[in-house]
């Protein structure tokens, strides 16, 4: 990849056409002509974008494969956020051990607590001993509770990441189908309700949907009692039919939602793929249109996809928080809202840490199917640096701004 | 200065007209027009004080006296409703406007416009690519520790995921202005960074950016109504509709009816927004509104002192809209 300039400035080439604007080639052309030597100040590269070529510097540099980068930039991301939790919880006045001692506690025996706690050593130390406990896989232990908070997490994650991959998967299940749909019905009436549809049902508050579905479907309220509303089956997964029941709701509450917000993502990607000569080139072939956005068209778009469900995953997460709430979960969520309302800051700051660690990693994983999805990206790495990202962010610029085309789009 | 003004009263005149002339956009505007009518009426009556409450109709249906009925505490739901609009036309602006003041510093840093700046905009964009993926509701419990809960929480969370998904869509188009001739001829001309930043790469993303903004209102009030439920958003007593939603969510079981209301104006609103940046997408564009073209054609042309004399159409520092037009021709 690194040692080819030739070949991948040719593929700089190739690589555009796949873009629908113009506008879009061009800033992939410019940015990796722009980005290609980094020592050089910037301006001089900017001075002539047009007369430039790519090949001149490609052979330069020596690339850091995107694999290597991202992790980097994980672990980085990763210390900075612990950190910045770390600091946020240490903004209050007070401490876990005054509130610990409450109202009755004398100073001697608040700073006794404090030195049980090791509170009372300097924050640096403590960040670095509480890094290493967490390294160590121990999250502490609640002050509210006494337990440890790993098990009790562990416990929660139970109710909570089947949730949230429930209401992934029905979003996905509405998103992708309906989008397509979207895009090869026949009828223009047909394409235009789903569009009218896909707007108003993203448009739903979280907890004004739950309790919309609590209506329609909930056991002993609903028009339609057919699923509980309330609680998780104290067996828990023992009893999968009912946990499984239980879970219905709340994941098809977030994940109707999702999905409609997926859909408008979706179709605009197919619709951008559309403009291309791939589609031309499978309908000479013989597809219908039908299939050639099916076939060719989805497997275009998939990096796009991809990338745009990490992101409505992570804007799921509010909804996964309010349901959990709503329909009585006892989940991660719940649990981390009680110790937030509970001011059990040790406990807190391990959840957040964890909590924003998965989302790390979800980007994390987005990024590399991305990488993996798109092979233009392989070769575009080769002589820019930012080249990757920059493909990434022309093509989710591309989606956001054509969501946003409501119609007429469709030649 | 005085003309630009007038340039920029007509353009925007224009661009709602052509709005108007559209189903979406009529949808849009008349949604919002109605949501201002009602904070200005809220500011000076309202059918019932917020204080009161009727304490013999407790959870009553829509009737006469309370025409959309009342909840657990007995207060009029009409009037917690429209005194929640001004509450919530607030959140909804200080968020537009801290994510237009933090989106554009985050521009500013990806652009990396003076010289020497691409290594730090590289590792800022691979901030911004790593930081996306925080959802707002953790920001906002981060937020919500020190804070507890209050407006701001909702702003700072807010206005932090949207900036920094406004800084990644607008980045490839930022660039490719900030890479063009024009700007390399206005640098030559000695004029400052900052003023080539907003006369030319602000330009160039401000329709990305009304889009992506429009369509951020509308998750603002998303995220109120989310954070409010979990008690970390509009501190209670403060009216605002997600506060409603979650006060009539809690007897849902027993008083459904109560509960429609706040979710639909919920609901008609966040369509509204939605529609909004469609709508100001396309005709905001002078690639698309053939009228805008024109006018901002004539005005620029008058306004620049270049009275119709033939060479406007190929001056080389070009107006944003000419150079535009000659970059997708």
């Amino acid at each position: 990849m690194t040692g080819k300039p030739a070949q991948s400035a040719q593929a700089a080439q190739v690589a555009p056409v796949a873009q629908a604007a113009p506008a879009a080639q061009t800033a992939q052309v410019t940015q990796s002509a722009g980005q290609t030597k980094t020592s050089e100040p910037r301006s001089a590269a900017l001075r002539s974008p047009h007369s430039q070529s790519p090949r001149a510097h490609a052979h330069v540099h020596v690339r850091v494969p995107y694999v290597v980068r991202r992790l980097a930039a994980f672990i980085v991301a990763a210390l900075v956020q612990s950190a910045v939790i770390f600091a946020f919880l240490r903004m209050l006045p007070g401490d876990a051990a005054m509130v610990l001692g409450g109202t009755t506690a004398t100073p001697e025996q608040t700073a006794r607590l404090r030195a049980q706690m090791g509170l009372d050593r300097p924050y640096p130390v403590q960040y670095l001993s509480w890094l290493s406990d967490v390294l160590h896989g121990n999250l502490g232990v609640s002050q509210l509770s006494g337990k440890a908070v790993g098990a009790q997490v562990g416990v929660r994650m139970e109710v909570t990441l089947p949730l949230a991959v429930l209401g992934l998967a029905v979003a996905l299940a509405i998103g992708i189908p309906l989008g397509v749909l979207a895009v090869t019905a026949r009828s223009a009436k047909l394409r235009r309700a789903l569009q009218i549809c896909a707007i108003v049902a993203g448009s739903i508050p979280a907890l004004w949907g739950g309790l919309l579905l609590v209506l329609i479907f909930g056991k002993g309220v609903g028009l339609l009692g057919v699923l509980p509303s309330q609680g998780f089956p104290s067996g828990g997964w023992r009893a999968p039919g009912r946990a499984l029941a239980s879970l219905a709701l709340p994941a098809l509450s977030i994940g109707i939602i999702t999905g409609a917000q997926l859909l408008r993502y979706v179709r605009s990607a197919l619709v951008d793929v559309c403009d291309t000569d791939y589609i031309a080139q499978a309908m000479v072939a013989g597809m219908t249109r039908a299939q050639a956005v099916r076939r060719v068209g989805l497997r275009l778009a998939a990096p796009q996809i991809v990338s745009v469900a990490g992101l409505a995953f992570a804007s799921m997460m509010t909804g996964v928080v309010v349901v959990e709430n709503l329909f009585a979960l006892p989940g991660f969520a719940t649990l981390l809202m009680n110790d937030l309302k509970g001011r059990d800051f040790l406990a807190v700051q391990s959840e957040l840490l964890l909590l924003s660690l998965l989302f790390l990693v979800m980007g994390l994983v987005v990024d590399m199917l991305h990488h993996a999805l798109d092979p233009r990206l392989k070769d575009a790495a080769g002589f820019g640096a930012d080249a990757d990202g920059g493909a990434a962010a022309v093509a989710s610029a591309a989606v956001v701004s054509s969501a946003a085309t409501g119609e007429g789009d469709e030649a | 200065m005085n003309s630009s003004i007038r340039l920029f009263v007509r353009r925007t005149g224009i661009i709602l007209r052509s709005m108007w002339h559209r189903a979406d956009g009529a949808y849009a505007l008349a949604v919002l027009m109605a949501w201002l009518v009602v904070c200005a009426v809220s500011m000076f009556w309202t059918p019932y004080g917020l204080l009161y409450s009727d304490a013999h109709n407790v959870w009553d249906g829509p009737s006469a006296a309370h025409p959309l009925g009342t909840d657990g505490a007995g207060h009029d739901l009409l009037t917690w409703l429209m005194k929640g609009s001004v509450t919530q036309l607030g959140i909804v602006v200080l968020v537009v406007a801290c994510t237009t003041v933090l989106g554009l510093l985050g521009v500013w840093a990806s652009v990396g416009s003076h010289a020497g700046a691409g290594r730090g905009s590289r590792i800022w964009m691979v901030c911004v690519d790593t930081l996306i993926a925080v959802p707002t509701v953790l920001v906002a419990m981060l937020v919500s520790v020190p804070l507890g809960s209050s407006i701001a929480v909702i702003v700072i969370a807010c206005s932090f995921a949207y900036a920094l998904s406004m800084v990644r869509v607008t980045r490839p188009v930022a660039q490719l202005a900030a890479a063009s001739p024009y700007v390399a001829a206005s640098r030559s001309y000695g004029v400052g960074e900052g003023r080539i930043f907003f006369s030319h790469v602000v330009p160039a993303i401000a329709p990305m950016m009304a889009v992506q903004l429009s369509m951020s209102a509308g998750t603002a009030i998303l995220a109120e109504s989310g954070l409010t439920y979990l008690g970390i958003g509009v501190p209670a007593g403060v009216p605002s509709w997600g506060r409603s939603l979650a006060t009539c969510a809690k007897l849902i079981t027993v008083h459904p009816l109560t509960v429609i209301w706040p979710g639909l104006i919920i609901t008609a609103v966040v369509v509204a927004l939605n529609l909004l940046g469609d709508a100001l997408r396309d005709c905001a564009d002078p690639l698309v509104n053939a009228d805008l073209r024109r006018v901002s054609y004539a005005d620029a042309v008058a306004a620049d002192g270049h009275a119709a004399d033939g060479r406007a159409d190929n001056r080389p520092d070009g107006h944003d809209v000419s150079a535009r037009i000659e970059e997708a021709s």
